[in-house]
């Protein structure tokens, strides 16, 4: 890995801006060898954009997710009372 | 000959159990062929056919179908790559995503464990993925021909869920060494010895991840799956023979009770992913029943392996199992002799040594 940027200089990015779909396009395109600290931000922060209108989506119900009675084996070990977990 | 002195030849209707074959003629007058063994620290030195250190993957394998076994584990063919792909790449597209999701959450585990904060520790892991996903030699990424496991969806299904887990409340936890518990491999004595040689069997592999969660203690495995996530699917892992090995193994390598294992699903499509955590548990009497199975089915393979070194014969086929399985073009033919020119055609070698550390398993 490399990291761009003279030592002591505080970094300024404006990887939010620019991430879209074509950076992501362009980053995987690429020898990831030559990836510079930016490059690692980039490829980040368009991976979350992604990520915020996917979960937007399915919020929405347009990812056509299956709603059926799934119940409790859905919940998040966090969600989980030690009772549930025979505690 | 030990099993550390290059290749070797097992019997093949010759007799004897340690007898060795000089060549890999077909045997005489079965017409089997003769089964190469390489050196496999996991394997009897006494009997090289005969595994000892035993890990799911290779009693999965055996209690599938013992001829699986014979083909994938004990002489180690899998599906030749396709054309083009680098030798480092395994040609199974799921195994070859889930051995990288693998790799990639304990990467950034080990960066944690130095001190790292989440956003640093994730750079790297995608950078990670990134190099290892690309081919440098033929200067292009892995291509899997699949629309939804590929480069892409893989480092998309790292970032979101390392993001989703990044405050997670089960806390890995760590060893003495101040290394977090990941890819923490174990090995002890199964309780059954061989009939054959006098050696213990070992039970053995790697556990993911042990987690503390409400002051309990838990393993934490991940799987990623094409499957709609729910009760259905994690209702597959009970019973489960991986996840009773690794509940079993937590309950004898750990000082601490282990409670269970929980389970990160992680749904991978083209488009997203979901990601999901369900506990597992097993109860004293079905680890005892998974334990009592056990020594039945070494038994069985110390009959497969006697049958093969003393007569020649393969090991015995479960016609049941052959839905989608990779050697189901090799045991389509009509005899041994012409399965060996099928795997020859098809696929290569690789050994499978759960006793090594992870990223020794290439032969």
């Amino acid at each position: 890995m490399s990291d761009s940027g003279a030592p002591g200089v505080i970094p300024q990015s404006d990887a939010l801006t620019q991430a879209t779909t074509d950076s992501l396009a362009e980053l995987f395109s690429r020898d990831p060898e030559g990836f510079q600290a930016q490059d690692r931000k980039r490829l980040v922060a368009a991976l979350r954009e992604q990520r915020t209108r996917w979960e937007a989506a399915e919020a929405s119900g347009t990812t056509r997710r299956e709603r059926t009675k799934l119940g409790e084996a859905r919940k998040q070990s966090s969600e989980l009372s030690a009772e549930e977990l025979g505690l | 000959m030990t099993s550390s002195e290059g290749n070797q030849e097992s019997t093949a209707g010759s007799g004897g159990l340690t007898a060795a074959v000089e060549s890999d003629s077909p045997c005489q007058p079965c017409g089997s062929r003769a089964v190469e063994i390489r050196p496999n620290s996991s394997f009897s030195e006494q009997l090289p056919q005969l595994q000892l250190g035993i890990d799911s993957t290779s009693l999965g394998a055996f209690k599938k179908c013992p001829r699986y076994y014979q083909l994938a584990v004990l002489e180690g063919w899998e599906p030749k790559a396709p054309d083009g792909w680098p030798e480092h790449f395994r040609p199974q597209v799921d195994l070859q995503f889930g051995i990288w999701m693998h790799e990639g959450r304990e990467g950034y585990e080990g960066f944690r464990s130095m001190g790292l904060e989440h956003e640093e520790a994730l750079e790297r892991t995608l950078d990670w993925a990134m190099l290892a996903t690309w081919d440098a030699a033929s200067g292009r990424p892995w291509n899997s021909g699949d629309g939804i496991k590929n480069r892409f969806t893989l480092v998309r299904t790292l970032a979101w869920y390392l993001d989703r887990y990044q405050d997670d409340p089960a806390k890995t936890i760590q060893l003495a060494s101040g290394a977090p518990a990941v890819e923490h491999s174990f090995r002890f004595p199964s309780g059954f010895r061989s009939h054959l040689t006098g050696e213990d069997f070992l039970l053995c592999g790697h556990l993911d991840k042990v987690v503390e969660f409400q002051d309990n203690f838990w393993l934490n495995d991940l799987k990623t799956t094409r499957s709609q996530l729910g009760r259905w699917w994690v209702e597959s892992f009970t019973p489960d023979n991986q996840f009773s090995l690794y509940i079993f193994a937590g309950q004898v390598v750990f000082p601490f009770k282990v409670q269970g294992l929980m389970l990160d699903g992680v749904q991978v499509l083209a488009s997203g992913a979901r990601f999901e955590r369900y506990p597992i548990k097993r109860g004293r009497v079905e680890l005892e029943e998974w334990h009592s199975g056990l020594g039945w089915w070494l038994e069985q393979l110390e009959h497969a392996v006697e049958r093969l070194v003393e007569r020649g014969l393969d090991f015995p086929l479960n016609e049941k199992a052959c839905w989608r399985c990779d050697f189901r073009q090799v045991c389509s033919k009509p005899s041994p002799g012409s399965r060996k020119g099928e795997l020859e055609r098809g696929f290569r070698r690789r050994q499978w040594d759960p006793l090594k550390a992870r990223g020794e398993e290439m032969g």
